[in-house]
């Protein structure tokens, strides 16, 4: 491998960058016009432009990508998640140009992207799935008929969705024909593909993942699970590794199906397999997603390997090292999104005037964020994730509480209030969620702040914008016109030196 | 004396703030608070409040003031404030800002009228409140620089005054 060009954006292009720095291997980014000052357009070692901010012109656009890589002499390309990562078009498209697609085998991307394949896959290999029906093509009436066999509730998913992309729940069978329709038009707009299968909504589950790697020379091994059940709108917010529900006997049960159904869709490279778990152990497969997962971090920092580093290694061609059996005290990841928690979790792009990491032992932070940048509004609201790991999980809750209060993003809403309140709840602490725990707990969610703090945020302000008492003055609105006032706050001469290094700002 | 209009999620609260060097004695919703500020740096603050030591971090985007304080991050506004230091002059157009974003529900003057202390100038409304930014000393209206239902951001000047001797009655 001798250059890699990140196909992605944000902080997965910078945590990809990291590992093409660790290995000695060159990385090209690329970037959209909205993207033009992005961090991970500034650290790798060169960026090229795609196109326009909208995804279909840049990150979404094959041609333009593929371009890119001819361009900067790439021969990898590196899709990170989201965007193409699960498109067997592009890792042929790819493999055409002459190019190592770091992820599975288009054919094997196929194979687990049609969710009715993938579910027929896993049944005929004796993996369970859940109560369901699900053959290709087939008519709203065959659904209809089945939705009454199975029962309710029921879940309506598309052959092409995943991912929580493309749901509709159903609370009575006998209501399912108009919601196929528009589930049926809206599947064919969103995936090219109409086809939609029935799984019964199972209540009480959580959501727990096998993290599985396989390289090409068919060894298959796994890196125990995450639990990913703290769930907004069917997407992840908090994970977490090992799971606090998971025994020992249930973890051998899980890795067995998870590389059971690695090997049934002929997997390599690395990739997760989720199963929904009931109260029982019980467990049901749900899909396999063939890419990183935005939650790796926490499997990293559990069992000590880089999984983006083993990506590269097992697209390289390199066989499996011996990887850790074991988890290693316990990690948390909390994933901060530029979007408002009080307000049904509406995006919420905007600038970023101030911008503090934490930082310490035991505490990573994945970001995409720069001070100065402005979020766009034209991607996934997904700005960085905040990692925690300690021996015990009290004590990564307890770490991830202090990282989560010293991290300040200033000029754009983001969760982390939202987040803060999330780790207090006893229900997280005694880590008995499941995958309706948000919806249940923190429907009504507003962020409260107490007078104490609304009195020492009234008084930082003033503080900052008069500083010691002097009287205000509007042009002191640039750090240099700050810092000089506050130096010279009892001068006489400071309003001359203020009129002189502020300009006719604000 | 001067007060800091905080705004938290729509919520409107008010901040009445007198200091003494270091000392801030902040009144908010019927409480009194008594905090110790040490600027570090630009933007950066140490605050102590009965006992406990916090960092105050804050940004600025126009009128718009950004603090986080204790993990939680609160956006504010000021509105008035009055350095209170006799012998120093403010900016003329200080008194004529607007004190919240909003929109001009009136304009109660014209171009060259002469106003007395206090008088109406120009209405604006906002989160279904309203705020007259009035005269503050007698003098000349020499520029009106907003209209009637224009959008306006906090801090925004609506007029620029003569300050002028009263001249004879009208």
């Amino acid at each position: 491998m001798r250059k890699v060009l990140i196909a992605n954006r944000g902080e997965v292009a910078v945590r990809i960058i990291r590992a093409c720095r660790e290995l000695a291997l060159p990385c090209a980014a690329v970037y959209s016009e909205a993207d033009r000052d992005a961090l991970h357009t500034r650290l790798a070692d060169q960026a090229l432009p795609i196109g326009g901010a909208p995804p279909a012109d840049s990150y979404l656009n094959i041609g333009r990508l593929i371009d890119a890589a001819r361009a900067c002499g790439a021969n990898a390309v590196h899709p990170g998640y989201g965007f193409l990562a699960e498109s067997p078009e592009f890792a042929a498209a790819a493999q055409d140009a002459g190019l190592k697609f770091v992820g599975p085998p288009p054919a094997v991307i196929a194979r687990v992207g049609d969710k009715i394949a993938a579910r027929r896959l896993m049944d005929r290999s004796g993996i369970p799935v859940p109560p369901g029906y699900a053959e290709p093509g087939a008519t709203d009436q065959a659904l209809a008929a089945a939705a009454e066999r199975i029962g309710g509730p029921l879940l309506i998913k598309a052959a092409g969705g995943g991912g929580g992309r493309g749901m509709r729940f159903v609370e009575v069978p006998s209501s399912i024909l108009e919601t196929l329709a528009s589930a049926r038009r809206e599947a064919r707009a969103a995936f090219g593909n109409d086809d939609l299968f029935l799984e019964r909504r199972l209540e009480q589950v959580r959501h727990i993942e096998i993290q599985i790697a396989a390289d090409e020379r068919g060894k298959i091994c796994h890196l125990a699970e995450r639990e990913c059940s703290v769930q907004r709108r069917h997407q992840k917010l908090i994970e977490e590794a090992p799971s606090p529900f998971v025994t020992s006997t249930l973890r051998r049960k899980l890795a067995e199906a998870a590389l059971a159904a690695a090997s049934a869709a002929e997997y390599v490279n690395i990739g997760s397999v989720e199963f929904l778990v009931e109260p029982s152990g019980r467990f049901f497969f749900l899909e396999i997603n063939p890419r990183l997962q935005v939650e790796h971090g926490v499997t990293e920092l559990t069992m000590g390997v880089d999984l983006v580093k083993l990506q590269l290694r097992i697209a390289a061609g390199e066989a499996l090292p011996a990887l850790p059996a074991e988890a290693r005290g316990h990690a948390i990841e909390c994933r901060i999104y530029a979007e408002d928690p009080a307000h049904d979790f509406v995006p919420s792009p905007g600038p970023v005037l101030a911008l503090k990491e934490p930082t310490g032992h035991g505490i990573r932070v994945d970001s995409g964020l720069r001070a100065g940048w402005q979020v766009p509004a034209a991607y996934d609201p997904l700005v960085a994730k905040v990692m925690a790991w300690d021996r015990t999980r009290d004590d990564a809750i307890a770490r991830m509480g202090e990282a989560l209060r010293n991290y300040a993003i200033l000029g754009c809403r983001t969760n982390l209030g939202f987040v803060q309140d999330v780790i207090r709840h006893e229900l997280f602490r005694s880590g008995e969620t499941t995958t309706r725990f948000l919806e249940r707990h923190f429907a009504a969610w507003q962020q409260h702040i107490g007078e104490d703090l609304l009195a020492a945020a009234a008084a930082a302000v003033l503080a900052e914008a008069q500083p010691s008492g002097a009287p205000s003055d509007r042009s002191d609105a640039s750090a240099a016109g700050r810092a000089a006032a506050a130096s010279m706050a009892w001068d006489p001469w400071s309003r001359l030196g203020r009129w002189r290094m502020g300009g006719d700002r604000g | 004396m001067a007060d800091v209009i905080l705004r938290v999620d729509g919520r409107i609260v008010h901040c009445a703030i007198s200091r003494e060097g270091a000392r801030y004695l902040v009144r908010v919703e019927g409480g009194d608070h008594d905090l110790d500020l040490a600027p570090l740096s630009p933007g950066l603050i140490a605050i102590t409040a009965a006992g406990r030591r916090s960092l105050a971090r804050v940004a600025r985007l126009d009128a718009r003031w950004f603090v986080h304080v204790d993990g939680l991050t609160v956006e504010c506004e000021i509105i008035s404030r009055d350095g209170g230091q006799p012998g120093r002059g403010r900016p003329s157009d200080e008194d004529l800002m607007t004190p919240m974003p909003g929109v001009v529900s009136r304009v109660l003057v014209g171009e060259g009228d002469a106003v007395s202390p206090g008088q109406p100038l120009v209405i604006i409304e906002a989160m279904k409140m309203e705020h007259v930014v009035r005269a503050r000393r007698a003098g000349r209206i020499r520029a009106l620089r907003v209209r009637e239902e224009d959008q306006v951001e906090a801090g925004t000047v609506v007029a620029d005054l003569d300050a002028e001797a009263q001249e004879g009655a009208p």
